[in-house]
């Protein structure tokens, strides 16, 4: 009985310890490897707002925020706008000095097609905070074939 | 010189943002594109933008083909004190571009 107790106990130590069940949702994709490199996605903090559809692909509005409170220990580092289907994925890439800045981001891109847009941002610590739009371009940034 | 155009909100107390908002006029040439002769034209995008307030640097944008010809830009500055805010781009070709404002708080 005592034995019992005892393995049903480790049992239960042993599942709730198990770092994958309260790791918070972390993202791989292939698109991000060349940018992010080892460290964490993850989803949250940054809020890309874009028209779901975009008539012209050449002149796509979009807004991204990041919220932090941009303290010297606290801060965005940098932010990345990819496609993943321009050419090249980087489109845009923004740094801002230490306590400098509110994220506050408004620009206009190119679509070269119907994707989804990425707005990567890096905080001081090191982590990648990521938010996704879906974006239908009806007429596509690209003439060619690419 | 680029033509440009350059907007300023003002921050209402020192401790809020100044709002900078950017249009340059400058084709943003992908690179992808082909004359009707068939030869390719070249790459020429604006690959750089700094923003300096009273000389220090607090803003930095790394452009690409991605972002749409005559690039705007709006993004926010902190302003503790009034100063002069530098705007400076440099493109593919070599041609640089600037664009400043006086930022005047009221106190």
């Amino acid at each position: 009985m005592n034995l019992r107790r005892r393995l049903l106990w480790a049992l239960g130590l042993g599942w709730s310890s198990t770092p994958s069940l309260f790791a918070q949702h972390v993202l791989q994709e292939p698109l991000l490897q060349p940018y992010v490199g080892a460290n964490a996605v993850q989803k949250g903090r940054v809020k890309l707002e874009i028209a779901r559809l975009a008539d012209n692909g050449f002149n796509v509005p979009l807004k991204v925020s990041v919220q932090s409170p941009m303290t010297a220990q606290d801060h965005v580092r940098r932010l990345l706008l990819l496609s993943n289907r321009n050419p090249r994925p980087l489109m845009a890439g923004f740094e801002f000095g230490p306590g400098s800045d509110q994220v506050l981001i408004s620009t206009r891109v190119r679509l070269g097609g119907s994707q989804t847009v990425y707005a990567l941002a890096q905080t001081s610590d090191g982590i990648w905070w990521l938010d996704t739009a879906e974006v239908e371009v009806t007429e596509s940034a690209c003439l060619d074939q690419t | 010189m680029m033509h440009s155009r350059l907007q300023i909100i003002p921050a209402k107390r020192p401790s809020q943002m100044t709002t900078v908002r950017l249009l340059i006029r400058h084709p943003m040439e992908t690179g992808f594109r082909f004359e009707v002769n068939g030869s390719a034209v070249t790459k020429n995008v604006i690959h750089t933008l700094t923003a300096m307030f009273d000389g220090k640097p607090v803003f930095k944008a790394t452009l690409g083909s991605g972002v749409s010809a005559d690039p705007f830009l709006e993004f926010q500055v902190r302003t503790p004190q009034s100063g002069e805010l530098l705007l400076q781009w440099q493109d593919d070709a070599g041609e640089t571009g600037e664009a400043k404002a006086l930022i005047s708080l009221p106190s």
